[in-house]
């Protein structure tokens, strides 16, 4: 059973590996690699860290599937649910596939960390370390099955979906801050100070720290305590397959329920196609539980992620919750065309429908997107702001709002990713496709359209003139029209010169026939070589470091002239240099997107002239 | 002897609407079994609750006397489904798909590579075996998934619009598999719109209309000497003779 699963998984694999797939898959195995070498590295200093550490690791399981878009499902449930096997015996059979990959031999390697440690413990916790690092492996990876079996079944009702987002993003805002947490732990020794007793207690409370428990205890010859972590982490393993198994049958034998709420703007399908079309994906937006979990993650992250500070008792970030709910929900709603599939033919055989389908599509993520951004936004100016935040987020917003109803336009026939079809979804809106880069390029695309605005409100406090200030308002709502205008209209007139292209993508999802290295038909670009390929993907997964945390960052924290250092390089310099170094990590990131965009559009044009020549 | 398969007073409800209201059904075994109905009347429902895909609210299903929800590993092995917008690996080609789900169910390498071959060559599949799932054709698709039903030999098929998209040699094939495998003793389930393709092929018919068994039996007592057709639009109770095009289409 496992076996022929495994098979399986491993052909499907195959046959769904192309050239950018590939380069991905080993861009993100080296990266895992080196992060797996840091882990080990980490057990030669302490305990306590190492502990941390591992509970990173297993969080990372919990919410990479989330990330990277519904997990791994080349081999599903679904493909048998006709087959006379029990499903206990199912989900142990899929649990093994689980097992082949990348991301499961990157994690032996980084709980093989473990042993490391064991080396001070003697043969007894040596021994210990061998049983318990596969150990290890296993709960991570059946935590984070049990993740996705939660999340698909529980996000099958509207009241799941929101909840899900929930969920979702509570867990990106905790990980967000923990790279802070950890940062600020070496910045503040730490290390050499060591961590408080109750930290050491908590990390090794967390079942990512129980290996860790056994092998000390080992060395201290506390048996009981070897068994009791042992024990524990087989147990929660055998639940968690348990509890996953009731799950996949709960999957397999009901369906999800679609219910018809009221209908939202009834009255603006009287008013011409492009009212016609906000009014269809207002519905769309209250109906698709893909998009209700999309939208509500995007709230939940800009609310929670201002709130959290609140922790440690600054309330500097609440202005601007309200920006962040529209960036975040700018970059989830990036592919607007796509979350509908091959619906798209609907426009085909409509030829000049195709300005009301965008500009109707920009105003309904307005009117969901812009109510809730603005009550944040005055909230929480009020309540955490001063004077001079006002023309900040009022412009910063106004200028985010315009920016992101143009890009979600843009970017969405532009840089399609191919999703499952709403009536093949199941109701799972983690099946959202690949957009992890697309996610990622829309967050620093929207807030480069808040420059302009965010330019002449920091003229207007640095000049101290409050007309200045304000005036980034009147900024902020002309470049937010301006973009959204102008976007919108090369998105409609993209859509209406490809719009061929974009459904045969959508239909072919670029698939690679077996046995030939050509892309079945539709993509509408050709193939980089494997070595460019690597080189463009390198560029745009770390293009960001320099361009955010190392440079804009650091320049907004100049500005504001706040006093944490964290790991931000320019702040640790002495002032000539403070500035320049961080204009310059800005610089290296945009020179890193510029050629992860050129690279490839230089390789298709001359791919096209060959063609064409030939 | 246990009826091939058994629905008894299946009952499922989709919130504020009764999808299907007690549908009891009884297949005999060695029978051609036809089921039809108007769209939406709950065909699919009452075929996805009677193979173990849908759990129902009320009721029971049995194959061959098993229980398909108390016993669904026994039941499920002596069925052969052809389900509705059925879900497949999409990244495998024809043959990987059915030698695995055979060793899956059981058969032993050789076994499921010879029936795959053979089950490929009979539908014509075997001509796209560089061919992924996904490529595939409405019509493929089905052929595919009624060669995964038919994989492990099971006594039983319920088939779910088998003929829906599969052009017409091709349904010939199919239709000629059928006969034979009906002959030799099994038993066939299927649903269809096409009310003269039930008639020629099906020895038992139902028509289920709005969630309820309207009439069921042998075909020659349903139809009552007359065609299937007439006698299943008085079943649902469809005004025929009235029937108009919009206004502006004719003009």
């Amino acid at each position: 059973m496992v076996g022929v699963l495994i098979a399986m998984k491993i052909r499907v694999l195959r046959h769904s590996i192309g050239g950018s797939r590939a380069a991905g898959m080993v861009m993100g195995g080296l990266a895992g690699l080196a992060l797996a070498v840091g882990t080990i590295v980490v057990a030669g200093i302490d305990g306590d860290l190492l502990a941390a550490v591992f509970a990173v690791w297993l969080f990372g399981w919990m919410l990479g599937p989330v990330y990277t878009g519904g997990g791994d499902e080349s081999v599903r449930p679904e493909h048998f649910s006709l087959l006379p096997v029990d499903p206990r015996k199912l989900a142990l059979g899929l649990l093994g596939t689980a097992f082949v990959g990348v991301p499961p031999l990157v994690s032996l390697v980084a709980f093989s960390a473990l042993v490391v440690y064991a080396g001070s413990f003697g043969l007894a916790g040596f021994t210990v370390a061998l049983v318990t690092v596969p150990l290890m492996v296993a709960l991570v990876v059946v935590l984070s099955r049990l993740m996705i079996g939660v999340l698909a079944v529980a996000v099958r009702s509207r009241t799941g979906a929101v909840l899900a987002a929930l969920v979702n993003a509570s867990m990106n805002v905790v990980l967000n801050q923990s790279w802070v947490l950890i940062w600020a732990a070496i910045q503040f020794d730490l290390l050499s100070s060591g961590f408080p007793p109750s930290f050491s207690a908590v990390v090794r409370r967390l079942p990512s720290g129980w290996g860790v428990a056994a092998v000390e205890a080992a060395g201290r010859g506390d048996w009981l305590m070897v068994a009791a972590a042992l024990l524990g982490i087989c147990a929660l393993i055998v639940l968690a397959l348990l509890v996953w198994s009731r799950l996949l049958v709960e999957r397999t034998t009901t369906r999800p329920l679609h219910r018809v709420p009221q209908g939202a703007g009834g009255d603006l399908a009287a008013r011409g196609p492009v009212g016609a079309v906000t009014a269809k994906e207002l519905r769309t937006w209250s109906r698709d539980l893909m998009r209700i979990h999309l939208l509500w993650f995007a709230v939940f992250f800009g609310l929670l992620y201002t709130l959290v500070p609140l922790i440690i008792g600054w309330s500097g970030m609440l202005p601007w919750a309200g920006v962040l709910v529209v960036v975040m929900a700018a970059a989830t709603s990036a592919n607007l065309f796509g979350l509908d599939g091959t619906a798209l033919w609907l426009n085909l055989v409509n030829p000049g429908t195709e300005r009301a389908e965008v500009r109707g599509r920009q105003l309904a993520w307005l009117l969901r997107v812009a109510p809730i951004a603005i009550v944040l936004t005055v909230a929480g100016t009020l309540a955490g702001g001063e004077g001079w935040t006002w023309p900040w987020t009022l412009s910063i917003l106004a200028a985010v709002l315009g920016g992101g109803a143009g890009l979600i336009a843009l970017v969405s026939v532009t840089m399609l990713v191919p999703v499952t079809e709403p009536g093949r979804r199941g109701g799972n809106p983690l099946e959202a496709g690949a957009v992890f880069g697309q996610v990622v390029l829309m967050l620093l695309l929207v807030t480069l359209t808040a420059l302009p605005a965010g330019g002449v409100a920091y003229l207007g406090d640095a000049l101290d003139l409050p007309v200045v200030s304000w005036s980034a308002v009147v900024v902020g709502v002309g470049t937010g029209a301006l973009l959204a205008g102008w976007f919108g209209r090369l998105a409609h007139r993209r859509l209406a010169s490809k719009g061929p292209e974009l459904l045969s993508l959508m239909r072919s999802g670029g698939t690679v026939s077996p046995g030939s290295r050509d892309v079945t038909a539709g993509r509408p670009r050709t193939r980089l070589p494997a070595r460019k390929q690597a080189l463009v993907t390198f560029l745009w997964i770390f293009c960001w470091i320099p361009l955010f945390p190392q440079g804009l960052v650091p320049l907004w924290t100049i500005w504001t002239g706040g006093e944490s250092r964290l790991w931000f390089l320019a702040l640790h310099l002495d002032d000539p240099w403070r500035i320049p170094v961080a204009v310059a990590f800005v610089v290296v990131g945009a020179v890193m997107i510029y050629y992860g965009t050129v690279i490839p559009n230089r390789h298709d044009r001359a791919a096209r002239r060959l063609e064409n020549a030939g | 002897m246990a009826a091939a398969l058994e629905l008894d007073g299946l009952g499922k409800r989709f919130g504020p609407k009764i999808a299907v209201d007690h549908v009891s059904l009884s297949v005999p075994p060695g029978s051609f079994y036809g089921l039809v109905g108007p769209n939406g009347a709950g065909k699919t429902t009452s075929l996805s609750m009677a193979v173990g895909l849908l759990r129902p609210d009320t009721g029971h299903a049995r194959v061959f006397g098993v229980d398909v929800w108390a016993d669904p590993v026994g039941a499920r092995a002596r069925v052969g489904v052809l389900p509705d917008g059925l879900a497949l690996p999409e990244r495998l080609t024809g043959r990987e798909l059915l030698t695995f789900l055979g060793r899956l169910r059981g058969l032993d390498r050789a076994t499921a590579g010879t029936r795959a071959g053979e089950l490929l060559e009979i539908l014509e599949l075997d001509q796209a075996e560089r061919t992924l799932v996904i490529d595939y054709s409405t019509g493929m698709r089905k052929k595919i998934g009624l060669a995964a039903a038919m994989l492990h030999g099971p006594r039983l098929l319920v088939l779910d619009e088998p003929f829906e998209a599969v052009d017409p040699v091709s349904a010939l094939t199919i239709r000629g598999m059928l006969r034979g495998f009906v002959a030799g003793g099994g038993s066939v389930v299927l649903s269809s719109h096409v009310m003269a393709l039930v008639e020629q092929l099906c020895d038992h018919v139902a028509v289920i209309d709005k969630g309820r068994v309207a009439a069921a039996g042998p075909l020659d007592e349903v139809r009552a000497g007359r065609s299937l057709e007439d006698r299943f639009v008085e079943l649902v109770g469809a005004d025929v003779d009235d029937v108009k095009g919009p206004s502006w289409l004719a003009s």
